[in-house]
């Protein structure tokens, strides 16, 4: 009995040993340790949002395609890690009409449609832009960030327009614009109705906060 | 990550911390109002030699002791103080542990990060405690420096902050808070008899009470020596206020043996006699003060001439003052601190100063709307510049009504730093 018990007890205690072990583990020099894995894509997620905030989107942008290629079949909540790389791709697709020449930077074969050098490629992919930031929008109401943002990418596309200068206006008018880019698309939306001293004052706004003139730049 | 909720920890323990400041003896009334009207009052009431023993004019108003203590626990006291009848939090809510395992190499982390986190941490480890506050100190006085903090502890760089409390809130906090009076301490009758008035002031030359505290409006015959380590001194109060704070029989029995009045009491025992603890009560509650010259209203430098960019101006101020409680919860394991997600009584404001965007995004007002840091006061001052202004005028009692002083409960930024941020706006904002 006492046999039977102790065998048991063995038995129990093997497999919990097993059981025990560090999944990710590796052994080196006839030791175990463990394996921390870091995920190098939270310290590139950050330094793309940086890139971007300093102008530098296509690098920006080409750094989210290396990290995350499928990238078109993600849907990231705001804030999550592939949310912000979702946001930093939409907003350099905006800002780029589209169109991101960044053959260099990218692996071919994970370039897909980025390059948009098709006027029909080109529309996609700012359909894309305006559909992520849609979404996070939508999940998260109140930020006002996302929004310029969702409207500076709609105010690429002519049919969204109307919505864009809705948004911006509102926002305008409790000066809640959170980026340059969003009073250079005021100045451009202002612009294309004839309110000439409207599209003035958003490019003073503008060149105000941007850091180079580019980034206020009317380009319909 | 780590450091964003670190460093929030830690100057949000510090902040809160000075708060309901008690450590040490003191005595006289205090009704309500702000300290400069208290005051006044302290000022006004002067007790005319030989004169009989008085007592404060004020008789407290209970409240509701239960209500209190919720209300301790809805402002998370106990983040910053100890004795307040709630449970230690855990580490990241807990500013003073946070702070000292930091200073003390304790906390996990890398060597390097302790080393960048610490200088900014050293000075926000003491808080004092709320232990036996009824044995100490007037539940009056409470209840008005809960509505109007000053400071209190000249050694102690953080003050108590001005939470969102209503009038008969602080009543019922400080009915909790003062509900609790230790038994079997000794009857100590203190009067403020010329000669013991006398005797106490010598006492507190030759007892070398000035080496840890202050009092303000002494005069020139009484020393002030600066010998002791600087976290000995800091919990010490200017003794000034020892007389709006408690009875004169109260800070008697507190100079003759702390530890019995307070159980965690960090005033040494000073080995008085009992007539020597009342003769120097007797000084604390009616020696005669010098009124005291408010400081300079604070006058804000011109704006700079030259650019200033948001680099800058988030280098020498936002990254290292305002984010620690206004950061982005998606980058802080959704806690972006009390000015974001809220916290310390505070409902969530959103405002977010990690990133440039963040901060031109403004934040909640009191009626959930969003709403520009920059919108002008009614002075036609950006609501940021006047946040920060006003944290000068809180430190001398002069509050504003529209604002809230920043940073909340921490040492206002110099005059330097204010006139960088308001170049920044004044020129609109550059990234």
């Amino acid at each position: 009995m006492s046999r039977k018990h102790t065998l048991g007890s063995l038995l129990l205690g093997a497999c919990l040993g097993i059981g025990a072990l560090p999944q990710d583990a590796r052994a080196c020099g006839g030791e175990w340790y463990p394996e921390v894995a870091v995920d190098p894509r939270i310290h590139g997620v950050a330094q793309a949002e940086k890139s971007l905030q300093s102008g530098n989107r296509l690098a920006a942008a080409a750094s989210v395609i290396r990290m995350m290629p499928h990238i078109k079949s993600l849907k990231g909540k705001p804030g999550s890690l592939v949310g912000r790389a979702e946001r930093v791709l939409a907003v350099a697709l905006s800002r780029s009409n589209g169109a991101l020449p960044v053959a260099r930077e990218v692996p071919s074969e994970v370039l897909s449609s980025w390059l948009g050098t098709k006027a029909d490629e080109s529309a996609a992919n700012l359909q894309w832009s305006v559909q992520v930031l849609q979404r996070q929008v939508d999940s998260k109401t109140d930020d006002v960030g996302l929004k310029t943002d969702l409207a500076e990418a709609m105010a690429r596309i002519p049919a969204r327009r109307a919505e864009a200068r809705v948004i911006l206006e509102e926002l305008a008018q409790r000066d809640l614009i959170a980026s340059p880019e969003g009073y250079a698309a005021l100045a451009l939306l202002r612009s294309e109705s004839g309110d000439s001293n409207g599209q003035k004052l958003a490019l003073q706004r503008c060149e105000a906060m941007a850091k180079t003139q580019e980034a206020c730049v009317v380009r319909s | 990550m780590a450091m964003d909720s670190m460093a929030r920890c830690s100057f949000w323990r510090a902040a809160l911390g000075v708060g309901l400041g008690l450590l040490v003896a003191c005595k006289s009334p205090s009704p309500g109002g702000a300290p400069r009207e208290a005051e006044r009052r302290a000022a006004r009431s002067a007790v005319p030699a030989g004169a009989p023993r008085e007592t404060p004019a004020e008789i407290f108003d209970a409240g509701d002791a239960e209500r209190g203590k919720t209300l301790v626990a809805e402002l998370e006291c106990n983040r910053c103080h100890a004795g307040t009848g709630l449970a230690t939090p855990k580490l990241d809510q807990d500013c003073v542990g946070c702070h000292e395992q930091i200073a003390t190499d304790k906390f996990r982390a890398k060597s390097s990060k302790l080393a960048q986190w610490k200088p900014h941490v050293m000075p926000y480890r003491d808080v004092p405690s709320l232990t036996d506050l009824g044995a100490r100190l007037r539940a009056t006085w409470v209840r008005d420096y809960l509505l109007h903090p000053h400071d209190l502890r000249p050694n102690l760089a953080q003050t108590m902050p001005r939470l969102p409390l209503l009038p008969e809130q602080a009543r019922d906090i400080a009915t909790y808070l003062t509900q609790d009076v230790p038994s079997g301490l000794p009857a100590v009758v203190v009067t403020s008899e010329p000669a013991q008035v006398a005797h106490g002031k010598e006492l507190l030359n030759e007892r070398g009470c000035l080496s840890c505290h202050q009092l303000s409006g002494a005069g020139s015959s009484l020393t002030s020596k600066t010998d002791v380590a600087p976290r000995t001194r800091a919990l010490a109060p200017d003794l000034r206020y020892a007389r709006q704070r408690s009875e004169p029989a109260a800070i008697a029995r507190w100079l003759l043996d702390p530890a019995r009045v307070k159980r965690d009491a960090a005033m040494p025992n000073l080995g008085l006699s009992l007539a020597d603890a009342r003769d120097l009560a007797a000084f604390l509650s009616f020696g005669e003060l010098e009124p005291l010259t408010p400081p300079p209203s604070f006058a804000r430098l011109p704006v700079l001439q030259r650019h200033v960019g948001f680099d800058e101006v988030n280098e020498q101020v936002f990254s290292v003052t305002c984010r620690h409680c206004h950061t982005n919860p998606d980058l802080a394991g959704g806690d972006g601190g009390p000015g974001n997600t809220g916290g310390f009584g505070f409902k969530p404001r959103k405002i977010d100063f990690s990133s440039y965007q963040g901060i031109q995004s403004g934040g909640v007002d009191a009626r959930g709307e969003r709403v520009s840091l920059f919108a002008p006061t009614k002075e036609g001052v950006p609501r940021l510049v006047a946040a920060l202004v006003a944290r000068h005028g809180e430190a001398s009692g002069r509050e504003s009504d529209e604002v809230r002083g920043m940073p909340l409960g921490l040492p206002a930024l110099s005059a330097q730093q204010i006139q960088l941020v308001e170049t920044w706006v004044a020129q609109g904002r550059p990234l």
